[in-house]
This record gives structure tokens, C-alpha cells and sequence, in this order.
């Protein structure tokens, strides 16, 4: 479970408007939770918190009964996977295969239960017919389900998805519902920032919504 | 004026499958098309190929025609009476015809702009006015009739409280939101949004498409790709793209099947 | 204080060609001391620039204990028995190099207080082509855009879980690969792209650019640049 409490977030420049004030809540592990508002309230910053990678100005998070503070980022990273909004950043390797192994080969903890799990993968990803190609030459939505296979690779307790519809075909969409629904019965939780209504009502058990002032929760279908 | 393709084909540089394989189509001043298929499947790669977006090496890749004609060929034919139709007629209608392939990518953003998905890449300034006014200011537009038409954009997209903030700082909406405004400030012809108004939310959606329908009543040609089939109502024409193939489909005929 | 960039610009000039031209110590230091002062006037942020540069710094350091020690030329200053530790040119070169590099930085940092937007304005109304103008400072914003490059793949491979500091040695050429490889991608594609998002805003598009905001000098700019002036004649003199 992620909880946070009391948390207070401002950007250095414009102290003024908090993005977040006094904020308290849990994400359980056992549902999807949607995260919705307008452009620029502050979704990304939210789920950037979550991570880590910015640090409240006043409250804690914890992850698990952990305080994030005191969380190196590797650690977080394979407990929480974070898909950003654009998947470039988040592609290292020069094939599709090596960029779900190379954490594994370079830590040398490479066995063939991990090529298993990313052969799994891949194939659940419908990636797995062209390995060996770039993953620099594969489109936008491509790239997004490679991202998600190699987040999937360390088996997270939760998955932060950022705006992950966008640039998907209804294809694409339909594989991700998949993920949701699995991940849930594996009572494994996930967090879907997104704009796309129609896709966070359909996945969605609790709906977060965000505004310049605070979140609340809005909905709870069964 | 028209954008029309016949015949063209695009291979990847050592690939054996081509991705468009003899892709067929007329783009009219005027006509919104929303432009569907599969991820992957080559609309980002056409929309390139038409906008000239492409690296200058796959440049040979590319086979086939694809034409701007500035004079309507059925225009020329049905209101010129056949003793005018001489062949200097012909010739003109034969210059103003210009070959997209071979022109600079300098030439054809007179007529042809575009968006593509992600905003980081083409967000020039360090602030939201001056990144509205940069193409305005490389067409030499008078300064004050600059600042109106900025002004006028502003306060109709609501753009106010980012006016002088750094648009790289801004969150993904209000970037596209930014350059879209900015794209079309410049009032090309032909304009293509390729998922460039994605992650723009639900409220300020319909706002967008009504500038969209003005943009194509000032005689506009408009071609969007959107995932979320967020413009499919004021779609003028529907072309879907799969494995290569372009099939075209006019809002009549998609009533129709309805 | 708003000063013009062209009011910084003149200054700017001047005192890294002064400090260029003359060797003495403490010459360098009253260069210093007018730099340090014109940052405190257009309120740089000189803590955050020197907590950004400070392995820089320390590179300057290095090369000022090099030089001390190094160098065996005038007089003996400090000796140890009959060996001479540290000679007074050995001491005047490192402090020179010092004072300079700091009198450069310096300047940077005041340059660097305008927006881009208004440096490229400036450049165009001292007569520089606007193209020229634009791209220079384009290619000089993109160094910083580089070095976050870095850093935000350093933070998107751990959270990939990986441990960098548990890597074993062997690995560790490789995962250098993990880490350039995306980053040299990444600049490459983004000043592709780029360059595509300026042709098809009109950049170079043949007509005569206008200017939406026009720089005006005003009296503190003036002030400012004849001061400037004043001072460099004077210290041509001395």
C-alpha cells in the first residue's frame, strides 16, 4: 500500500500555489485507481512524488511501510514501475529482447527463469516478432508496450501508467485493459493518469480527480 | 488547391515489406480528414512523407507522385469554353502544379505546416508569446498586427495564465495546447496534426475543434490523426490506412453504412 | 537590476579582453572585483551556478597546485631545507589562471541573467543575421539540455532497478553503454527534429523577419556601458 500523509508539494518557483496541500491518502494494491483533471493541475508531479523523484515539502510517503525518503531509487524502481508519458526515455538497449535482459545481464542475476519471464512477455505484448529489431524504429505505441514489458520484468507491486492511452490504437488498448485486469487479479495495484474518460471509467475502481486546489476521490464503481 | 498522391510507395532503407504500397489519394483546401489505422502501420510515416518531416536519407525511399495543384483541374475544364483551351492554358496549369518530392522542405512549409506528438521536440522559445509570434515574425507580419492576432488567440484558447511562462515547463496539454495555437497562427493552407492535440483534455476539446471548423471554412485543408476518435464528427473525409493500402471514405458514405 | 543585453555584452568584452591583455595579480583581481560587482548588479544567481560548476572549480584548483608546484622559474617563496617548494612566478601564474577563468565564468553568468529570446533580439538589432543570431544561441541552450539528458536517464535506468553501485566491474563498461547510447540518440534525434519544427514554422523562410519586441536602451543601460568604456580607456592607460 502507498500512503501518503499530509503531504505538501510546491515547485521551488512558484512557492505560492502549492500543487498539493495537506494531501492524505492511500492507493491500494488491490484495485486500479484513475487519476483525472484538467492539463497542468499537476497529475504528472503527482505521480512523480510517488516515485520519488520529487520530494514533498512538508508530509511523507510511504511505500509499503517504508518512508520513500529513505528509499534509494533502485529499490523504488523495481517495487513501483513508472511508464512517462513519452517511452524514449525510458529505452536503452539496441533490441527489443536485450532492453527487457540488460538489467539482469549487467547485475548478473541472468538465469533462464528471467528469459522465460521476457519470452512470457513479450508474447503477452505481442512484441515477439522481430526481437532483434530497434526499438528506436518501432512507433510510438510500440514503444509503449515495450516500456511496460520491461517494467513488468521486475514483477512490481504497483504501476504508475502516465497518460498511457495516448498514441494507442484500439488494439494497443485492449492489451493494456488485459494488463489491468491481471494485474488486479494478482492483487497487484496500479495508478492510470489519464484524460481518456471513457478508458478510466472502463478500468477504473476508484477515480482520483485533481484540481488546482486538491484531490478528491469522485467515484467508486463496484 | 489540392494535395493529390498517385502511386506512392515507401520503403524502409533494408527492409524487404514496403510500408505504403501505391497510396492514392486527393487532400482539398477546405476538407478536415481524419486519418486512421493501427499503431505501427505507416500514418505517421505518410503524414511525414506529405509534409516533407522525413531524414533527408530517406529521401529515395520514397516512389511515386505527390503534387500540389495550385489550379483546380476540373475548375480549368468545366468554366474554360474549349476555343481557350489552348495549349498555353495546359502549360499553366502544368506550372502550377509543383512537385512535392523535389522541393525543399523550406518551400513546401509555405503551404504545408504540421504538428507532431511530442511537444518537446518543437517548442522553440523560452516563453509562450514569443512562441506564438515566431511564425508570425518569419512571415513578416507588422508588429501590431502581430500582437492582435496573438491576443486574439489568447483569450480564445484561454491561454492566459501561461503567456509568460516557459512553455518546456508547462504540462503536456498546455504544450499542445501552445503550439497548436501557435501552428495556427501561421494560417497555412494545408495543416496536419499527427496526435498532436492528445493530451489536451475534454474541456477546452470542444474549443479546439471549433477553431478547426473555422481554420477549414477560411478554405483550409486540415488532416488529423487521433487515436481517441475525438474528431470523427467533423471529419470531411475518413482515410484508413492497413498493411500499406489507403482506403478513402467520404462522410456520406460512412452515414450511409451507418 | 533589468539591464539590456547589449549593456551586458559591452562590459562583458571588455573585461575578459582586459584580463586577457594584462598579467599582473593584482591587476586581475580589480578585473574581478568590477565582474563580481556587474553580477550583483543584474542579480545573478552566483550560488547556484558555482554549486552547479563546482567540479569545475575544483579542475581549477588542481591546475593552480600544478602550476605552484610545478613551476621553478623567479624566486624561491617557501623551501623545505634546500629544496624549493614554491617560487613567486609559479605563484603569479596560478593565481593569474585562477583570476582569469574566474573573471570568465563570471561574465558567463552575467550573460546567461537574459533570456535567450532577448540576447537573440539584441544580436539582431547590433545588425547580427537573424539566422546566425538564433542558432548560435539555440546550439548554446543545448548544451545544458544535454547534461539533463543524463541525468534523467541515470534516474529512468535505476528505476529499472538497477543498483549502478552494485555493478559488477566487468559491467560496468557496458553500462555505460546503457547510459550513452540513449543519451547521443536521444540529442541527435532531438536536434533532427528541431530543425524539422523550424522549417515548418517559416525559419528561413525568405521573407523579411519582423520583430515583435524592439530592445530600447535606457539611461541605467547607457550608464552603464559608458562606465564600462571610462574604465577600460583608464586602464589602457595605466
Amino acid at each position: 500500500m502507498i500512503q501518503l500523509q499530509n503531504v505538501t508539494f510546491a515547485y521551488p518557483s512558484h512557492i505560492q500555489q502549492p500543487v498539493l496541500s495537506h494531501l492524505s491518502l492511500n492507493l491500494r494494491l488491490d484495485i486500479c485507481t484513475g487519476l483525472i483533471g484538467r492539463n497542468g493541475t499537476g497529475k504528472t508531479t503527482f505521480g512523480l512524488l510517488l516515485m520519488g523523484l520529487l520530494q514533498p515539502v512538508d508530509g511523507n510517503i510511504y511505500l509499503n511501510g517504508k518512508n520513500l525518503k529513505d528509499s534509494p531509487l533502485h529499490q523504488i524502481g523495481s517495487q513501483i514501475g513508472y511508464l512517462f508519458q513519452n517511452p524514449r526515455q525510458q529505452l536503452f538497449a539496441d533490441t527489443i529482447i536485450d532492453e527487457l535482459l540488460f538489467p539482469f545481464t549487467l547485475q548478473q542475476t541472468d538465469s533462464c527463469e528471467v528469459r522465460k519471464r521476457a519470452d512470457r512477455l513479450l508474447t503477452l505484448f505481442q512484441l515477439d516478432q522481430n526481437r532483434n529489431t530497434n526499438p528506436l524504429s518501432l512507433s510510438t505505441g510500440e514503444q509503449k508496450r515495450l516500456v511496460l514489458a520491461a517494467l513488468m520484468m521486475n514483477d512490481p507491486d504497483y504501476l504508475i501508467l502516465d497518460e498511457p492511452t495516448n498514441g494507442l490504437d484500439q488494439e494497443s488498448r485492449g492489451i493494456l485493459g488485459n494488463l489491468i485486469t491481471e494485474r488486479i487479479m494478482m492483487e497487484k495495484g496500479l495508478l492510470l493518469i489519464s484524460h481518456d474518460q471513457p478508458f478510466v471509467n472502463q478500468h477504473c475502481h476508484s477515480v482520483l480527480s485533481m484540481n488546482e486546489k486538491n484531490v478528491r476521490e469522485v467515484a467508486c464503481a463496484t | 488547391m489540392n494535395i493529390c498522391a498517385s502511386e506512392l510507395n515507401f520503403t524502409f532503407p533494408g527492409k524487404r515489406t514496403s510500408l505504403l504500397r501505391d497510396v492514392n489519394f486527393t487532400w482539398k483546401q477546405g476538407q478536415v480528414v481524419v486519418l486512421q489505422g493501427k499503431n505501427g502501420v505507416g500514418k505517421s510515416t505518410l503524414t511525414r512523407i506529405i509534409c516533407k518531416a522525413l531524414p533527408d536519407d530517406y529521401e529515395t525511399c520514397i516512389s511515386g507522385c505527390l503534387c500540389l495543384d495550385c489550379v483546380q483541374a476540373d475548375h480549368l475544364s468545366a468554366d474554360q469554353p474549349a476555343a481557350h483551351e489552348s495549349r498555353d492554358e495546359a502549360k499553366k496549369a502544368e506550372s502550377a502544379r509543383v512537385n512535392l518530392l523535389t522541393i525543399g522542405r523550406r518551400q513546401s512549409a509555405q503551404y504545408i505546416s504540421a504538428l507532431f506528438p511530442d511537444p518537446d521536440l518543437q517548442i522553440l522559445t523560452p516563453d509562450t508569446e514569443s512562441e506564438l509570434a515566431f511564425g508570425l515574425e518569419q512571415q513578416g507580419i507588422p508588429v501590431n498586427r502581430m500582437n492582435d492576432m496573438i491576443n486574439e488567440i489568447i483569450s480564445e484558447l484561454s491561454l492566459k495564465p501561461l503567456r509568460y511562462r516557459n512553455p518546456r515547463l508547462c504540462s503536456g496539454g498546455e504544450k499542445q495546447l501552445i503550439l497548436f495555437a501557435a501552428i495556427l497562427l501561421m494560417n497555412r493552407p494545408f495543416l496536419i496534426l499527427d496526435e498532436a492535440l492528445a493530451m489536451i483534455d475534454n474541456s477546452r476539446i470542444d474549443k479546439v475543434k471549433e477553431m478547426i471548423a473555422r481554420h477549414k471554412r477560411a478554405s483550409a485543408g486540415l488532416l488529423l490523426i487521433d487515436h481517441q476518435g475525438r474528431f470523427d464528427d467533423i471529419a470531411d473525409e475518413v482515410w484508413s490506412l492497413k498493411e500499406g493500402h489507403l482506403t478513402l471514405q467520404s462522410r456520406c458514405q460512412m452515414r450511409e453504412l451507418k | 537590476m533589468q539591464l539590456d543585453p547589449r549593456a551586458k555584452m559591452l562590459p562583458v568584452c571588455l573585461m575578459t579582453s582586459l584580463a586577457i591583455i594584462r598579467n599582473s595579480t593584482f591587476e586581475l583581481f580589480v578585473i574581478l572585483i568590477l565582474a563580481l560587482s556587474l553580477a550583483f548588479l543584474v542579480r545573478a544567481s552566483l550560488a547556484k551556478v558555482f554549486f552547479k560548476l563546482r567540479h569545475l572549480l575544483s579542475t581549477f584548483l588542481g591546475i593552480f597546485i600544478v602550476q605552484l608546484i610545478f613551476n621553478r622559474s623567479g624566486e624561491a617563496l617557501l623551501t623545505a631545507g634546500n629544496r624549493v617548494i614554491v617560487t613567486d612566478s609559479g605563484l603569479e601564474n596560478g593565481l593569474g589562471f585562477v583570476l582569469r577563468m574566474m573573471i570568465i565564468l563570471l561574465c558567463g553568468t552575467v550573460l546567461a541573467t537574459s533570456s535567450s529570446q532577448d540576447t537573440v533580439n539584441s544580436l539582431v538589432q547590433l545588425k547580427l543575421p537573424y539566422t546566425l543570431a538564433f542558432m548560435v544561441i539555440t546550439a548554446i541552450s543545448f548544451i545544458p539540455l544535454m547534461g539533463r539528458e543524463v541525468s534523467h536517464t541515470l534516474v529512468s535506468l535505476q528505476l529499472r532497478g538497477i543498483n549502478l553501485k552494485k555493478i559488477p566491474a566487468r559491467q560496468k563498461v557496458r553500462a555505460f553503454t546503457y547510459l550513452f547510447f540513449p543519451v547521443i540518440m536521444q540529442t541527435l534525434d532531438k536536434a533532427q527534429e528541431l530543425s524539422i519544427a523550424l522549417d515548418l514554422r517559416g525559419f528561413r523562410s525568405g521573407f523579411k523577419r519582423t520583430s515583435r519586441i524592439k530592445l530600447r536602451l535606457r539611461y541605467t543601460d547607457w550608464l552603464v556601458m559608458a562606465l564600462s568604456v571610462l574604465l577600460f580607456i583608464m586602464a589602457l592607460w595605466v
